[in-house]
């Protein structure tokens, strides 16, 4: 699994660290390079007030008076020293006491800085600088500890690690919810891809970040190419139903010509091959036809649908009217395919108005799945014929004899939307009684 | 009772249309979904039987137009869709009765006697007028004394439309229109020669002429 969040976090996490770094080191060397040309300016004065406490007699010998220097030069290993050179005498600060800072002489007027090592280690930045009084040359080196400075710098250079450390998970953190937040519609979308398929939505929402919108909007292409090749599929077998059923009737029509009067065994055979190709035939195409699970086309208003198809039997069945009880409690569209739904319905209602003496029930209920029951006050059938119809994989138009091709259709339905069926008998009405249970 | 059959296969056409006049009806064939809807829209027919799947204009299309102009024409769809989504979707473009293909022509027959017996207010399966009982089956009247009285063929077409329309005026131009269908040579005359039959058959008073007007049925005084 690559991560982008990780591959992103790690990417900032070294530019960060690099551009820490190096204003790390620039911030350092400008703070020593700041203390050093204090000290420099410092040990020049010093320097200065060494030189006007030497004092040379007409001899020519050189003496210091001390009460002219600080006191911190006369304190043993202070950090603050200076040695004087005239010719090969030399006079030390008391603060250096046994030690020297073996140095070379300064031309006159010549200025000089460098770091040594001092005494007891310690790191020293020295001024080293030439004069010429009463016709000698003078050398004064003073020199001062950085120690202290050094200290400095170093807790400072602490602090800024500690401040930078805590700035990098700061902004390491800040990066994370941006992330997230970035992230948020690809999980938004997954929840449109979950609706896809339950059949609530069609395309997926298209008001997504530039960076996802090509593939929503590839994914929405392809599910209009999808869509199309469905109805495209269903329409073209529609069309063969159409092509084939028609020369059909003609050849039905065919076998009732008085011609084939004194040929019976004929029309027999004629007629018994012809309902025998409309069955083939209607039992093809329908379970061809059949959208199954999946995206439906188009969503089920059984509020809307079903007294339309009660409208269109009670039409159809002119001569035998019979009362319809419509108990639907569901008011939002059903995401299971429209014409599946009136397939299954029409063909149970159908069956039902075949049997019913006057009154069919039908009951919708809609909670984790949809419960539909159609009920009649018909005869109904008896235990075995049940047991039969529920029988799985047999085929109930040759099963039983005039339950036909409705119920057999009815149960390929709702197999192939992962639901259930059962026979039985109404407890209301006394009739034959079937419950589909279909998962949404 | 002139029919308008609306069939582009047209040797479906050819064998419905010879039964169905056999069964005293007549009979014009569309076999696309303009002409269709013009020749619907001409106010002679008493009933059309409309196939779907027609060139140049679908039949479900037609029916929608018919309805939409007012034109209240019985339309029995006859078609080899059959889906229930496509049943609903046929009714409710106004279609008054649905048959799907394949299918016998005996049922379309008894289809349409019920659909035009309907739409002629007329309840019931046998058409029962004026103490007549019209045998559509075997296309023969009884008499209210049980007597048994043959029909021609036109002599059939001519007492049905009577009996449909009782106590109404039908003008000649209508009885022609009912009795013959478009391809036949109309005479308006020959009308004259078969009310006189009927009236020989069933007694001088059952038909009256209105001069000028027409002719009525008369259950009045029977």
């Amino acid at each position: 699994m690559k991560s982008l969040q990780l591959r992103l976090a790690t990417g900032l996490l070294v530019s960060l660290m690099v551009v820490f770094l190096i204003l790390w080191w620039l911030l350092s060397a400008a703070l020593r390079l700041q203390a050093e040309a204090a000290i420099a300016i410092h040990l020049g004065h010093d320097a200065e007030s060494v030189l006007a406490a030497i004092e040379i007699d007409p001899t020519g010998r050189i003496a210091l008076d001390s009460g002219k220097v600080e006191p911190v030069y006369h304190r043993p290993f202070s950090g603050q020293y200076y040695r004087i050179m005239v010719d090969d005498r030399i006079i030390r600060s008391r603060s250096l006491w046994d030690q020297d800072i073996p140095l070379m002489a300064a031309e006159s007027g010549k200025t000089q800085r460098m770091f040594v090592a001092g005494p007891r280690q310690q790191p020293l930045v020295v001024l080293v600088r030439g004069f010429s009084k009463q016709g000698k040359t003078i050398t004064v080196a003073v020199a001062e500890d950085l120690t202290p400075t050094i200290a400095i710098i170093n807790a400072f250079q602490q602090r800024y690690s500690l401040i930078a450390l805590f700035l990098l998970l700061g902004l390491i953190a800040v990066q994370g919810i941006i992330v997230a937040r970035a992230f948020q519609p690809l999980k938004r979308i997954r929840g449109q891809v979950h609706s896809l398929e339950r059949g609530e939505r069609h395309q997926l929402d298209n008001d997504v970040p530039s960076e996802v919108a090509p593939l929503v909007n590839e994914v929405n292409r392809l599910l209009q190419v999808l869509d199309q090749r469905l109805l495209r599929s269903r329409n073209a077998l529609g069309d063969l139903a159409h092509a084939l059923k028609t020369p059909l009737t003609v050849v039905q029509q065919l076998a009732r010509e008085e011609a084939l009067n004194p040929l019976p065994a004929i029309r027999t055979t004629l007629e018994r091959e012809t309902v025998n190709m409309q069955r083939l035939m209607d039992r093809v195409l329908k379970r061809a036809r059949l959208a199954g699970s999946g995206p439906p086309l188009s969503r089920f208003d059984a509020g809307r649908e079903i007294p339309d198809l009660v409208n269109a039997l009670k039409k159809m069945h002119r001569d035998k009217p019979r009362t319809v009880e419509l108990r639907i409690t569901e008011a939002d569209p059903l995401p299971i395919d429209r014409e599946d739904m009136l397939e299954l319905t029409g063909n149970l209602l159908d069956n039902a108005w075949k049997w019913a003496r006057k009154t069919i029930r039908l009951t919708l209920v809609v909670d984790r799945s949809v419960g539909l029951t159609i009920e009649d006050d018909g005869a109904g059938v008896s235990d075995d014929v049940i047991t039969t119809l529920t029988e799985r994989g047999k085929r109930l138009d040759e099963a039983v004899a005039g339950y036909g091709l409705g119920l057999s259709i009815t149960k390929l339905i709702t197999e192939q939307h992962g639901g259930r069926i059962e026979f039985g008998r109404s407890p209301d009405l006394g009739g034959f009684r079937v419950v589909v249970v279909l998962p949404v | 009772m002139r029919l308008l059959l609306v069939e582009d296969d047209a040797v479906l056409a050819r064998s419905v249309r010879k039964s169905l006049e056999q069964a005293g009806y007549a009979v014009d064939v569309a076999g696309d979904g303009i002409h269709a809807e013009y020749l619907g829209d001409e106010g002679v027919y008493a009933l059309a039987v409309l196939d779907l799947g027609l060139p140049q204009r679908g039949g479900l299309e037609v029916l929608a137009h018919w309805r939409a102009n007012g034109n209240s024409l019985p339309v029995i769809v006859l078609t080899a869709r059959d889906a229930w989504y496509e049943k609903v979707e046929g009714f409710k473009a106004g279609a008054d009765d649905y048959l799907a293909k394949p299918f016998h022509v005996e049922e379309l027959i008894a289809r349409i006697t019920a659909l035009v017996h309907r739409s002629n207010r007329h309840c019931g399966g046998v058409l029962r007028v004026g103490g007549l009982e019209l045998d559509e089956q075997r296309q023969v009247v009884v008499k209210q004394s049980g007597e048994t009285v043959e029909l021609t063929g036109i002599e059939f077409r001519l007492l049905r439309c009577f009996l449909l329309n009782p106590d109404r005026i039908l003008s000649k131009a209508q009885l022609v229109d009912h009795v013959y269908d478009f391809d036949s040579d109309k005479e308006s005359n020959v009308i004259e020669v078969y009310v006189n039959h009927l009236r020989r058959k069933l007694g001088k008073a059952c038909i009256e002429t209105r001069r000028g007007q027409g002719y009525r049925f008369r259950t009045d005084d029977q």
